[in-house]
C-alpha cells in the first residue's frame, strides 16, 4: 500500500467526495506546538504511489481540514492561529487562498462540512466555541458557546440538515441543531476529555464519542444515560473515530497508541482489526465514501498510508 | 338549777307541779313577811283592776301565741307588779302545767338566754348554742308542756343540727374541694405540658443539628476524596509523562548508536573505496564515492526509515557522512528534535528553527470558488468509472493470503447485514431545496419540535429538572429545620 512522506507533522486526512482517489491531508510542523502548516492534495496512482496535486503552506499549523461538499476543488482547513482557511485548487496558486475567517480566539481544532446542505461548515476551537459559516459570508453566521472548555471536535449529522454534535475537553458531548439557540442535548460521555465524535452513517440516533480515557462510546441520543457500546482496546487517549459509510456497524479509531483499530460495536467481541503500522501517534484517520473498505491514516511519523481494510498497510500493492 | 326563790322558801317542792302553789304561797307569804326572804319581792298589794286587764291581755289569743317574755315584758312596762302579773298568769288558763315555776325558771332562764338567742340566728355551725336557744325557746311558747318534751326536742335539734352539719360538709366535700383539686391539678398538668412540649421540640432540633454536622462531614469527606483522586490522576498523568519522555531519550539514544556505527561503517568503506580508487587511478574518482556515497546514502535512508523511532524523522541525518565530497541528496536541516524538546524550546522563548514566514492571507478575499466540474453524486450512481481495470484501492485483497479470510469474512457477515446492493455506497441525501446562497445564509425559521433531540433534550431536562428540585427541596428542608433550631 502506498505511504506518503509529509515534511511536516500529520494531523488530518480526509477523502474526496468526488474523487475517489484523492485525499486531503493536514499538516504541522514540530508536532503542531508552534511553526507552519501545510495542506496537501494527494492522488492515488492507478499504478501504486501517491502523489502530490497540490500543496497550500500556512503560517501556522493546520489542525484539520475539511472537502467542500458543494465543490469539487474547494477545501477547508483549520488552522492554529484560529483562522479557517479556504483553497480552491483550481484556481492558481495566485489566487490562494481565497478566503481567511478569523474570528475565533484561539486554536481551530477541527472543522466539519455539512454533508446535507453542503454550503456551510462548522468549525470547533480551543476557545470553548463552535461557529457556524457559508462560502458566500465572510463573517460566521452562528457561534455556539456553551463548552465549558476546548472543543476538540464537530461532526454534522448525515441525516438531518441543521443537527451536528460537538465533543470538549469539559468531558461532554452535545448535540446541537442550528434553529435553536442553545444545544438540544448534553451527554456527559466520559470522565476525562472527549477528542472525537462522529454520527453512524445508517442509524441517525447513534453518536460515538472517543476520549482520553482510551475508550470509545456508542450513544443513543434517544436514551443517552448509558452508553450502548463501550469500546475497549486502546492503550492510550483515542484521538479520532470515524463509523464506517458502507457497514452500519463499523467505526474506525486512530489513537495515540499508534495504532488504527477498526470496531463492530454491536459485537460481542467488538475489535475487528488492529493495523499499527505507524511509529508516532496516529492522529487522523478517514473512511472513504466512494470506495467500500478504503481507509486512510497519518500520524505524527509523517507518513500518510491509504489501504483496503483488510490488508496490510504497509505492503506495496 | 333550782331558783332560788322556790328553792329557800319551799324545800319540799317535788316537781314544777308543786311550784305553782309553792311560788303562789309564796307570793303570798312575802306580802307579810317580804323583807325576810328577798329582796326583790315587792310589798305592794295586788290590783285587781291591773290582774284583771292583763288577764284579759294574757287571754287574747294573739297573746297566748307569743312568747311569756313578751307577756311579762309588756306588763311590766304597763306598770303591773311581779305579783300581779303572776296573778294574772294564774288566772289565765294555762295549757303548760309548769308555768308558775317554769315562769320564774324560765325569767331566769330567758334572761340568761336572751343573749344566746339573740345569736341563734347566726352562724348554724355552732351546734351547742342553736341547742340551747331552741331549747329555751321550745321551752318558752309551750309553758304548761312537760319537761320532756324539752329532752326530747332538744335530742330532735341536736339531730336536725347535726345532719345539717353533716350535709353541709358533705356538699362542701362534693362541691368545692373537686374544684379545688382540678384547679390544682390543671395547674399541675400545664407544667407538665409545657416540659414536653419543650423537650420534644429540644429533640428534633437536636435531631436536626446532628444530621446536619453529620451530612457536612460527609460532603467534606467527599470533597476531600475527590481532591485527592485528582491528585493522584494528575500525579498519574505526569509519571506517565516522564515515563514517556524517557522512553523517547532512549530510542533516540538507541537510533543514535546505530548511526554512530553506521557511519563508521560508512567512514571505513569510503576508506577502503578512496584507497581503492586512488590505487586504481583518478578516473573514476568523482562518480564512484559519489556512487558508493549514494548507495550509502540510501541505505542510510532506508534503515532509517524502517527503524524510525519514536523521536527522531526519517529524514534524520546529522551524523551525515562528513567526509562525503557531493552529498547527492540535498541534505535536510537538523531535524531530530523530539516532541519534549520543542515543548521545552517554546516554553524557554526559543523558536524552533525551521519556522519560515510565510504570508497565507488571501490575495483576494472575495475570490469566487471556481466552478465544480463534478456534480455531487446521488444515490443512484453507484460504483462508476473503471470497474474493468480495477485501481489498487479497489482491490479488496491484495497479495497477502493470511490475511485474506480474516479480511473477506467479517465484510461477508457485513455485508449481509448491509442493505441491498444498490444502496451500497453512502452519498448524502439532496438538501430538500436548492441551495440557493441566501436561503442557505438566512436564519432558519424556528421549527416544530423535532422528533429525537427533544425527546430525550425533554427527558434529560425533565430530569435534570426534577434533580434539580429534588436538590432544591432538599435545600428548603434544611433551611426549615434550620429555621426551627433557631427557633426552638
Amino acid at each position: 500500500m502506498p505511504v506518503f512522506k509529509t515534511p511536516f507533522n500529520g494531523y488530518a486526512v480526509r477523502f474526496s467526495p468526488f474523487y475517489e482517489n484523492r485525499i486531503l491531508v493536514a499538516t504541522a510542523q514540530n508536532f503542531g506546538i508552534l511553526g507552519n502548516g501545510r495542506l496537501h492534495i494527494l492522488d492515488l496512482n492507478p499504478s501504486g504511489g501517491i502523489s502530490e496535486v497540490r500543496s497550500f503552506d500556512t503560517a501556522d499549523g493546520v489542525y484539520d481540514c475539511a472537502w467542500s461538499e458543494s465543490h469539487d476543488s474547494l477545501a477547508v482547513a483549520a488552522v492554529a492561529d484560529g483562522s479557517l482557511k479556504l483553497w480552491d485548487a483550481a484556481l492558481p496558486p495566485s489566487a490562494n487562498p481565497i478566503r481567511s475567517l478569523k474570528e475565533h480566539a484561539r486554536e481551530v481544532h477541527a472543522v466539519d462540512w455539512n454533508p446535507v446542505r453542503r454550503d456551510s461548515f462548522i468549525s470547533a476551537s480551543w476557545d470553548d466555541s463552535l461557529k457556524l459559516w457559508t462560502l458566500d459570508r465572510p463573517t460566521s453566521i452562528r457561534t455556539f458557546r456553551e463548552h465549558a472548555y476546548c472543543v476538540y471536535s464537530a461532526a454534522w449529522s448525515p441525516r438531518h440538515a441543521d443537527v451536528f454534535a460537538s465533543a470538549s475537553g469539559d468531558c461532554t458531548a452535545r448535540v446541537w441543531d442550528v434553529r435553536d439557540p442553545s444545544s438540544s442535548l448534553v451527554i456527559p460521555a466520559h470522565d476525562h476529555e472527549i477528542l472525537s465524535c462522529d454520527w453512524n452513517k445508517y442509524d441517525d440516533c447513534f453518536l460515538a464519542t472517543s476520549s482520553v480515557d482510551k475508550t470509545v462510546r456508542v450513544w443513543d441520543v434517544r436514551a443517552s444515560r448509558a452508553p450502548v457500546a463501550t469500546l475497549a482496546g486502546h492503550g492510550y487517549a483515542v484521538r479520532r473515530i470515524k463509523f464506517s459509510p458502507h457497514h452500519e456497524n463499523l467505526l474506525l479509531s486512530c489513537s495515540y497508541d499508534m495504532t488504527v483499530c477498526v470496531w463492530d460495536y454491536r459485537a460481542e467481541d467488538a475489535l475487528l482489526a488492529r493495523y499499527d503500522h505507524h511509529t508516532e501517534f496516529a492522529v487522523g484517520v478517514d473512511m472513504s465514501v466512494l470506495v467500500e473498505g478504503l481507509l486512510a491514516s497519518t500520524g505524527w511519523d509523517e507518513l500518510v498510508y491509504v489501504w483496503q481494510h483488510g490488508t496490510d498497510p504497509r505492503a506495496m500493492p | 338549777m333550782a331558783t332560788e326563790g322556790g328553792g329557800d322558801e319551799n324545800p319540799q317542792t317535788k316537781g314544777p307541779e308543786l311550784s305553782q302553789p309553792a311560788s303562789g304561797i309564796a307570793r303570798s307569804e312575802p306580802t307579810d313577811g317580804s323583807q325576810q326572804r328577798s329582796p326583790f319581792i315587792t310589798s305592794e298589794p295586788l290590783r285587781e283592776d291591773q290582774v284583771q286587764n292583763a288577764v284579759k291581755f294574757l287571754s287574747h289569743p294573739k297573746v297566748r301565741g307569743s312568747p311569756v317574755i313578751y307577756r311579762r315584758s309588756f306588763l311590766e312596762r304597763k306598770g303591773l307588779t311581779k305579783e300581779e302579773i303572776d296573778e294574772a298568769f294564774l288566772r289565765v288558763p294555762d295549757p303548760s302545767p309548769n308555768a308558775t315555776t317554769a315562769e320564774t325558771v324560765s325569767t331566769r332562764q330567758a334572761n340568761q338566754v336572751s343573749p344566746s338567742t339573740s345569736l341563734q340566728p347566726q352562724a348554724s355551725v355552732q351546734t351547742a348554742p342553736p341547742v340551747a336557744s331552741q331549747v329555751g325557746a321550745v321551752s318558752l311558747t309551750p309553758m304548761s308542756q312537760k319537761p320532756r318534751f324539752n329532752w326530747s326536742h332538744a335530742l330532735i335539734a341536736i339531730g336536725v343540727l347535726s345532719a345539717s352539719g353533716a350535709g353541709s360538709a358533705v356538699i362542701f366535700k362534693r362541691v368545692v374541694l373537686p374544684r379545688l383539686k382540678a384547679w390544682i391539678r390543671r395547674v399541675a398538668m400545664e407544667d407538665k405540658e409545657e416540659r414536653a412540649t419543650k423537650s420534644l421540640a429540644e429533640e428534633t432540633a437536636e435531631a436536626a443539628k446532628a444530621a446536619a454536622s453529620a451530612a457536612a462531614i460527609v460532603a467534606t469527606a467527599s470533597q476531600e476524596l475527590l481532591n485527592s483522586k485528582n491528585e493522584d490522576r494528575k500525579y498519574f498523568e505526569a509519571f506517565m509523562g516522564m515515563i514517556d519522555v524517557q522512553v523517547k531519550e532512549m530510542k533516540s539514544m538507541s537510533e543514535a548508536i546505530h548511526k554512530l556505527e553506521k557511519a563508521r561503517e560508512q567512514e571505513k568503506l569510503i576508506d577502503e573505496y578512496v584507497q581503492y580508487a586512488t590505487s586504481n587511478g583518478t578516473s573514476n574518482n568523482s562518480w564512484k564515492p559519489s556512487q558508493a556515497n549514494h548507495t550509502l546514502l540510501n541505505q542510510v535512508r532506508v534503515n532509517g526509515t524502517s527503524t524510525t523511532s519514536y523521536g527522531a524523522e526519517g529524514q534524520s541525518l546529522a551524523p551525515a557522512p562528513a567526509p562525503a565530497p557531493a552529498s547527492v541528496e540535498p541534505t535536510t536541516a537538523s531535524h531530530p528534535k523530539s516532541y519534549m524538546e520543542i515543548m521545552a524550546m517554546v516554553q524557554r522563548g526559543e523558536k524552533p528553527p525551521n519556522i519560515k514566514e510565510i504570508n497565507d492571507t488571501p490575495p483576494n478575499p472575495n475570490q469566487p470558488p471556481s466552478k465544480p466540474l463534478i456534480a455531487p453524486r446521488t444515490k443512484e450512481n453507484g460504483q462508476s468509472q473503471d470497474i474493468s481495470s480495477e485501481p489498487w484501492w479497489r482491490k479488496k485483497s491484495v497479495k497477502i493470503t493470511e490475511l485474506e479470510p480474516e479480511g473477506e469474512e467479517p465484510l461477508r457477515q457485513l455485508t449481509t447485514n448491509d442493505r441491498p446492493a444498490s444502496q451500497r455506497t453512502w452519498v448524502p441525501p439532496q438538501p430538500p431545496s436548492v441551495a440557493i446562497p441566501e436561503s442557505a445564509a438566512a436564519i432558519r425559521h424556528p421549527k416544530p419540535s423535532p422528533p429525537i433531540p427533544d425527546l430525550s433534550s425533554g427527558d434529560e431536562k425533565m430530569s435534570k429538572s426534577s434533580m434539580n428540585s429534588n436538590v432544591v427541596s432538599q435545600q428548603s428542608e434544611i433551611e426549615e429545620v434550620e429555621e426551627k433550631d433557631d427557633g426552638v
